[in-house]
């Protein structure tokens, strides 16, 4: 009994403990995001007041409608395209490094064809390299392939990241071999499989995959300045990026614009969060 | 998304272009894939329906094209802000008389601007036919044969005319006897001062500081802690200071005059430039910023400060800074501001230091697009008295300048030291680099972190590194 | 753990050597085929940059005169006598094992705790994520707000009455802000694998340990530590690989100042190239930062993983 009742004090212990730390991080995480949400609804004025003040009063969607609307001084920002342009950017960077990652990751992890292992450490010390040391040479590539200032130039370079088919692979790993072989008895093609066994298997692994590299394409920001040069053709980040440098005078729009960039994310994210952890416990990149 | 799709006949190539290849792709990984037909639909398959959906966008607008003319140019400029709807709406002008001229106008920040150029250059394409260069910066790009030395075309043929400019500008511009660029403006550094900060210090803004020791015992007499005590008073607490005297912000702007001042320079003006911020006057002349910080606790310690906050909350009283802070002077309400020449605090010679926006044009223009980026620059050049009059910058004109004295309230003194003791920012074909030595110098120094001449002897090796290559 | 096996040959099907030896090559073309998409990507994208890069480091470029020639090893002996690399680079090297160890910690422990409670694990689970999908521009924006010298934290301060701290102003205090701004930016990241890597522990095990009269401190020590083996190594390698090349956060927030004191070496390898337009010597630079990772990874396989395998 009394072994019981002191373990049991010193789980509720724990668990306090750790209802204190999470509420500890989850504050300091949300109080500079909603503070930075209240300030972009706040008049310019209100924003550089000191003492510093947490409640926009009243609340405005002025800083918004400069956002989106021509001002008397100022033409409208092209800004649905450049959001629409980056969710065709991030689309559709997606699909092809999903499509690419998954048939190589499908590879190393069920064919042991010579020279898999070198080939799959070759691939993975990619990783090491710096991104500064191939930005020169990567630039006069796309220039040679006349894909300056086209979406090519961003669309199919992230297709040689490495991390996609390094996650696919430990993924692919953890799946039972039988369903396959059921499958090449039933005569499907090494394809076929890979289509009807290997895929629908691993949807969660595959929507994670997704979101990083969505992500990545969405908030890149040096690569896509340097290869794009028309105002039209820029995404949500670059161009709200070069408009903050524009207007670096008016704190309320950049932080209106900074809210609506990372809004499209946030939303997705909670749409697909779920499957985010269920495939990093599934493809055991903890595990072992 | 779904009105988007009704607007399929919209597309523009590149997009057809990805769909197509998209689609191809999508279309080719379903038929590859062997057996009976598919029961889940591939991830890939989902996605795509984004992309598609996406790729049906339509500009909304083109925020920065201009005219309707089938001359097209790409422009380029760092200019943002108010300053740069000002130039929008010369442009607008512009196009206006040159109706057969569109300008597609790209606004950068200078960094980025910067970047961009360097990376045009590489790909040999896709760079501004038109763009605005600091005259500093000009030799970078005249020296690499990316520019027409558009300046000299223009004073020959008389579309513009070469004795309304300052020849000591026009003589930054030239290299090789050409003059490279076509100045916009000519611009610098004065002090804005708080008018109330000052009337309750006692102190007639009339007046303004003639020597080192005045301007610093103003700077004491506007510094106060949080007991209302001054610098020099016993009990000052320099850790809780509500009011600076003074604030040195940006050195480039700010500390550069005084080099001159001091008889220093940041590289030396002959054939073959050598580092002189090392100099024993330029580090004197630096010192002299460094214990005002340091020693005199008159100004903040620049890092991390925010200077256009401090001052629009009434915390700094002179504030020596550049013509471009007009608009945010004027938008100051309730706050009273005026303005005085830089202060002369050095032993040799009374100097405030210059720029100018210049135009450039790129050696790949030729033709008719050439001749229509001529017509665009004689006409910002000669309506450049609204880039004056709006944005506070006094025009390279100077036969304009005339009249706009009264409209400007910081035009009289910019426009008296100018021509009296101003002095132009160095030009060099290692510009960028150059000052990417020295102002991390100046800032280490400035903040206390590296004793003056460590910080400005490490500077002056890379400076000497660079021009030596 | 077994890595790749070959693909089973269902037993019954055994035919002659010669038909076994035509499955077997057209097993292999076919491993090829699946490869073959990124390795073309591959050798597109990474590998010709990458020997163009190396390349590079070997010649001087300067990209304005247009002049381009092979110097052998002169950008790499002048690199060696570069005060400024090597303050750049110790710059990186301090955020990066400064970032590394804060992340792993904070991570670390949020991951326990939120194995801990059931109840709002997923909230809790959400938000604390969230950082981590916000591009580095926002993160600058919110930061520069958040630390500036009139910012929210000293706004704090100064209502406890201690005179305001320069966070990004003061040299001995700006790469640990900048890598507490990170930490707060990433940690939700390796927070993830950690947690996978707990609910991967068989509960029979903490069973068993429990019987064995263990105390929470040593089932943490001796259970949970070593079975988190793996995924600290994998959390300690990525976190510093892109640690080490770290360029936005200064970027946006210090611009490297005050004097150099938060300047990173990919910032300077940057600022060589596209600003001061010395290809080759920022290729050199590179090329050595890269040698550096792969030397710091292999010490960490080495030390965190004697038993792991991939």
């Amino acid at each position: 009994m009394a072994v019981t009742r002191r373990r049991s004090r010193r789980v509720s212990f724990g668990k306090l403990a750790a209802y204190f730390l999470l509420s500890l991080l989850a504050f300091s995480i949300l109080f500079p995001v909603v503070w930075i949400i209240a300030q972009s609804l706040m008049q310019e004025w209100q924003i550089y007041r000191w003492p510093i003040t947490f409640l926009p009063t009243p609340p405005t969607l002025d800083n918004y409608r400069d956002l989106f609307l021509s001002r008397p001084d100022r033409p409208p920002l092209p800004i649905l395209r450049w959001l629409l342009n980056s969710i065709f950017v991030a689309s559709s960077v997606t699909v092809l490094v999903l499509t690419v990652a998954a048939l190589a990751a499908y590879a190393f992890a069920r064919f042991d064809f010579p020279g898999s292992n070198v080939l799959f450490l070759f691939f993975g010390a990619s990783m090491l390299i710096p991104a500064q040391i191939t930005f020169i040479p990567s630039f006069l590539i796309i220039r040679g392939l006349g894909w300056v200032d086209t979406y090519h130039a961003l669309i199919w370079p992230p297709i040689a990241g490495f991390f996609g088919v390094f996650f696919l692979r430990q993924f692919f790993q953890t799946i039972p071999r039988d369903f396959e072989d059921a499958a090449i008895i039933d005569g499907c093609s090494r394809l076929g499989v890979f289509r009807h066994v290997i895929i629908p298997l691993s949807t969660s692994a595959l929507v994670t995959l997704g979101i990083f590299t969505f992500l990545g394409s969405w908030n890149d920001f040096v690569w896509t300045l340097i290869v794009l040069n028309s105002n039209e053709m820029r995404t949500l980040t670059v161009g709200l990026t070069i408009f903050n440098g524009e207007y670096w005078s008016e704190q309320g729009i950049i932080m209106a614009g900074a809210v609506f960039t990372s809004l499209p994310v946030v939303i997705l994210f909670l749409f697909l969060q779920k499957r985010i952890s269920e495939s990093m416990l599934l493809a055991g990149m903890g595990g072992r | 998304m779904r009105p988007q799709a009704k607007r399929i006949h919209s597309l523009n190539a590149y997009h057809r272009k990805y769909s197509f290849w998209l689609a191809l792709l999508m279309l080719a990984s379903l038929l590859l894939a062997g057996c009976a037909p598919a029961a889940a639909p591939a991830p890939a398959g989902e996605a795509t329906e984004d992309s598609a959906a996406a790729a049906p966008a339509e500009p909304t607008v083109q925020s920065e094209e201009m005219g309707t003319g089938s001359i097209v140019l790409n422009m380029w400029d760092g200019i943002g802000a108010s300053d740069g709807e000002i130039l929008t709406q010369l442009l607008n002008q512009c196009v206006e008389a040159n109706p057969d001229i569109t300008v597609k106008r790209q606004i950068m920040t200078w960094d980025v601007y910067f970047d961009k150029l360097a990376a045009a250059i590489v790909a040999g394409s896709g760079g501004p036919d038109l763009f605005i260069l600091w005259h500093s910066v000009m030799p970078q790009y005249a020296k690499s044969g990316f520019l027409h030395p558009i300046g000299q075309i223009m004073f020959d043929e008389g579309m513009l005319p070469k004795d309304d400019y300052s020849p000591a500008l026009l003589d930054a511009l030239t290299i090789d006897g050409q003059i490279w660029t076509v100045p916009f403006d000519n611009y610098g550094v004065g002090v804005y001062v708080n008018l109330d900060l000052l009337e309750k210090a006692g102190i007639d803004p009339n007046q303004p500081p003639q020597n080192a020791e005045q301007w610093l015992e103003y700077a004491r007499m506007l510094t106060l802690d949080k007991n209302g005590n001054h610098p020099n008073d016993a009990g000052f607490d320099p850790d809780n200071v509500e009011q600076w005297g003074w604030a040195v912000d940006w050195p480039r702007a700010t500390v550069q005059p005084a080099l001159f001042q001091w008889g220093g320079d940041i590289i030396s003006r002959d054939d073959d430039p050598r580092a002189l911020i090392n100099s024993p006057e330029s580090v004197a002349a630096t010192q002299f910023f460094v214990d005002a910080i340091q020693k005199e606790h008159v100004a903040p310690k620049p890092a991390g400060a925010n200077f256009n906050e401090l001052f629009a909350n009434n915390k700094i009283a002179m504030w020596p800074m550049g013509s471009w802070m007009y608009n945010f002077m004027n938008q100051q309400e309730g706050m009273h501001i005026a303005m005085w020449p830089y202060p002369p605090l050095g032993p040799e010679r009374g100097a405030t230091l210059m720029w100018s926006h210049t135009f450039g044009v790129a050696k790949s223009v030729e033709g008719e697009k050439l001749d229509a980026a001529k017509r665009i620059i004689k006409c910002l050049s000669d309506n450049s008295a609204l880039w004056t009059e709006k944005a506070g910058m006094p025009t390279a004109r100077l036969s304009l300048r005339a009249g706009l004295a009264d409209k400007v309230w910081t035009l009289p003194v910019f426009d008296k030291q100018f021509q009296a003791e101003g002095v132009t920012e160095f030009a060099s074909t290692r510009f960028s680099e150059i000052m990417g030595a020295v102002e991390p110098a100046w800032s280490a120094a400035l903040n206390g972190d590296q004793p003056v001449q460590e910080a400005l002897d490490q500077a002056a090796e890379r400076i000497n590194k660079a021009l030596g290559r | 753990m077994q890595t790749q096996t070959q693909i089973a040959i269902p037993a019954k099907l055994t035919v002659s050597r010669s038909a076994q030896r035509k499955l077997r090559r057209r097993t292999v073309l076919t491993a090829y085929a699946f490869v073959l998409p990124y390795l073309l990507a591959f050798l597109l994208f990474q590998l010709l940059p990458f020997l163009t890069g190396i390349a590079l480091s070997f010649s001087e470029w300067e990209l304005l005169e247009g002049t381009r020639k092979f110097v052998g090893l002169q950008n790499f002996i002048e690199i060696f006598g570069d005060a400024l690399f090597w303050q750049s680079f110790v710059n990186s090297f301090y955020f990066a094992v400064l970032t590394m160890t804060g992340n792993a910690l904070v991570a670390l422990m949020a991951a326990l705790a939120l194995k801990t409670v059931l109840r709002g694990q997923t909230v809790f689970r959400i938000v604390l994520y969230l950082p981590v999908i916000l591009s580095i521009s926002v993160v600058g924006i919110v930061w520069g707000r958040v630390i500036s010298n009139d910012g929210l934290l000293n706004f704090y301060i100064s209502q406890l009455g201690i005179p305001p701290i320069s966070f990004l102003g003061n040299a001995a205090l700006v790469i640990p802000s900048l890598s507490f701004v990170t930490v707060w930016w990433g940690f939700g990241f390796p927070m993830l694998i950690f947690l996978a890597a707990l609910y991967a522990i068989p509960d029979s095990l903490y069973e068993a340990a429990r019987l064995d009269g263990a105390g929470s401190w040593a089932l943490f020590r001796f259970v949970t530590l070593p079975l988190l083996r793996y995924a600290l190594l994998l959390v300690v390698v990525t976190q510093f690989i892109s640690h080490m090349q770290v360029f936005g956060q200064p970027y946006i927030l210090t611009q490297g100042g005050p004097g150099y004191a938060s300047y990173p070496l990919i910032m300077y390898i940057y600022q060589s190239a596209w600003r001061y337009y010395h290809m080759g010597y920022a290729a050199a630079m590179a090329a050595l930062l890269g040698i550096f990772m792969l030397f710091v990874v292999l010490i960490q396989l080495r030390v965190l993983g004697e038993r792991v395998e991939f």
